[in-house]
């Protein structure tokens, strides 16, 4: 029955084969080449895809705003893992207690998660409109010359107000995870802590946060992960004007396969984001590791 | 007034509760307010006419000349399909993955992280490519076929975890009775993982619904527009109709989270148990 068991996996397995596959297999070669679009009504036998060895990459990495953005990214990537970290963690635990309706407000505490990024940084982009926003707003009713002050169009505040939207979207993720390690902790194990007359923060330091450095380091790749790839909220706050301040690399990527249409570059920049998160998912499979579990 | 040690634990505990449920809701919670009323009280959009329910005027304009009825319709299409194509998909694979051992079964199961940890435009600039060979752009199908590929592997893995769990004593009673391979999995499985079902069927339902990049990069046809890429393009209004937009988020937003409220258990529960149970066995 080896055929018969093939079956189960089979329709998945083509799709996967498709979705995984194909792309790689043309993004690989496409980076390696100079590709174009295919324009309504241009003759099939016209498209091309010319070999041309390394030169999307190096004029990619000889560009400066190619750097611009990846340390854009890095940096939004780092404030959001650190900021949903502490606030899933310190929500987590608060919520671990005998806490009444613990289920309801878990479930308030998912809201970002359940809404459309896309839709909440719409709200977001509201609030951090110079114009049409409170804080915009109060900020012109006391400053000296009442001129208005654009975040979003300075690169500093800008990934500031990024980070604090993607935070705010990850950190439900990260009370999930902690949640569901705290979970798993022996009550013993915090019952015998208690009754060596260990003090609130000793047995955090002692027998909570080392129990959960496991679910700590996954939820973090996780959440390193998520805002790597992640594009709707930066393109929502920032990019979706002519001039856009912070761009992050899938929003780069995205200017060059759609906007610019230069498809070998744009698929050289994937494979240089893709060896980036190979390099930091391997440091985090190797502190993982080192974790003993 | 004494102030015991036990006060100050119950201010502390529910105090920052209430603090981090009141910024997590905080954008629903303004997105139904300024829809409806005329709060934030300065000039920030049209402010809501009054009438006979006045206050869902904002709505109104937004379905109706917004056109956001057939987004939402589009919305709905897309999702639906892509959850019912989804799960189907992925309900046997799971069994499958669980039950048999296949060759290069670990290696597949790797190969299912892919899609979702490298990032989206690395897939989505190759199948444009092909689209537009093809002459599938801005059609349904292409977006369909697009979101499954994202949300396929993300329903197998989550599955794969739940039926894992589910004991193989089952399966070899069931063989003792004379179940074929098919029967075990119609009868003994999916009742059985009803609810990790369910929970992954929401799940997709609400990824699809909010997927954001392949719709804006395979459609510029904007009958086919879903609800949020119709949503991001009123910011290109000047000036932006903020309360409009408040109003189609709102849209947007709530039957996710009536849905997630309706099925809550699910995913709470679920949730738990499949993404840290599977990355505990795969760590």
């Amino acid at each position: 029955m080896r055929v018969g068991e093939y079956a189960y996996i089979a329709p998945a397995l083509i799709a996967l084969a498709a979705v995984v596959g194909f792309p790689t297999i043309w993004s690989l070669w496409a980076s390696f080449s100079r590709v174009s679009f295919v324009a309504p009504g241009t003759d099939l036998m016209d498209q091309r895809m010319a070999f041309v060895g390394w030169q999307n990459f190096t004029h990619i990495l000889s560009d400066p705003v190619y750097w611009n953005v990846a340390a854009n990214t890095a940096i939004l990537v780092l404030a959001t893992v650190v900021g949903s970290q502490v606030l899933g963690v310190g929500l987590a635990l608060v919520l671990s207690g005998k806490v009444v309706g613990r289920r309801i407000w878990l479930l308030m505490l998912l809201i970002p998660w359940i809404i459309p990024p896309a839709v909440a940084a719409m709200v977001w982009r509201w609030w951090y409109d110079p114009v049409a926003g409170i804080p915009g707003l109060m900020w012109r009713q006391f400053s000296r010359t009442g001129a208005s002050y654009h975040w979003l169009a300075q690169p500093g505040p800008a990934l500031a107000a990024v980070s604090i939207v993607n935070v705010w979207a990850r950190t439900p993720f990260v009370v999930v995870m902690i949640s569901a390690g705290l979970q798993s902790l022996a009550r013993d194990q915090l019952e015998a802590a208690i009754a060596d007359g260990a003090s609130r923060l000793q047995r955090f330091r002692l027998v909570i946060f080392p129990h959960l450095r496991y679910a700590i380091i996954v939820s973090a790749a996780l959440t390193m992960i998520w805002t790597f790839r992640s594009f709707d909220v930066a393109y929502v706050l920032t990019g979706s004007g002519p001039i856009s301040s912070v761009k992050v690399l899938s929003h780069y990527v995205y200017d060059l396969s759609f906007v610019s249409f230069r498809l070998g570059e744009s698929s050289a920049t994937s494979v240089t984001m893709i060896a980036a998160m190979g390099m930091l998912v391997l440091t985090y499979s190797w502190m993982l590791k080192r974790t003993n579990r | 007034m004494q102030i015991n040690h036990r006060t100050l634990t119950y201010i502390s505990v529910y105090g920052t509760l209430c603090l981090g449920v009141a910024v997590m809701i905080f954008p629903v919670v303004w997105m139904l307010i300024s829809s409806m009323t005329a709060i934030p009280l300065w000039r920030s959009g049209l402010p809501s006419t009054s009438g006979p329910l006045g206050f869902l005027s904002n709505y109104r304009i937004v379905w109706q000349d917004g056109n956001f009825s057939r987004y939402f319709l589009n919305s709905i299409i897309i999702s639906l399909s892509t959850t019912l194509l989804s799960v189907s998909l992925a309900a046997p694979a799971a069994y499958g993955f669980t039950r048999f051992n296949y060759r290069f079964g670990h290696i597949l199961q790797f190969i299912l992280f892919v899609p979702l940890i490298l990032p989206q435009i690395f897939f989505i600039t190759p199948y444009s490519w092909v689209i537009r060979i093809l002459a599938l752009f801005n059609t349904y199908q292409s977006l369909t076929f697009a979101y499954v590929s994202f949300i396929l592997p993300f329903c197998i893995w989550i599955l794969i975890a739940s039926f894992y769990d589910i004991p193989e004593d089952l399966d070899e009673q069931a063989k003792v009775d004379g179940c074929t391979s098919i029967n075990t999995f119609r009868l003994i499985i999916l009742p059985i993982g009803f609810n990790s079902i369910i929970m992954v069927s929401l799940f997709a339902f609400i990824l699809s619904w909010q997927e954001f990049l392949i719709p804006i990069c395979f459609t510029t046809n904007r009958q086919l527009s879903v609800m949020t890429l119709a949503i991001v393009r009123m910011l290109n209004t000047s000036p932006v109709a903020w309360r409009q937009i408040m109003a189609a988020s709102a849209i947007a937003a709530v039957p996710l989270l009536v849905l997630s409220a309706l099925l809550g258990r699910y995913v709470t529960e679920g949730l738990a148990e499949g993404a840290v149970g599977q990355l505990t066995r795969v760590g």
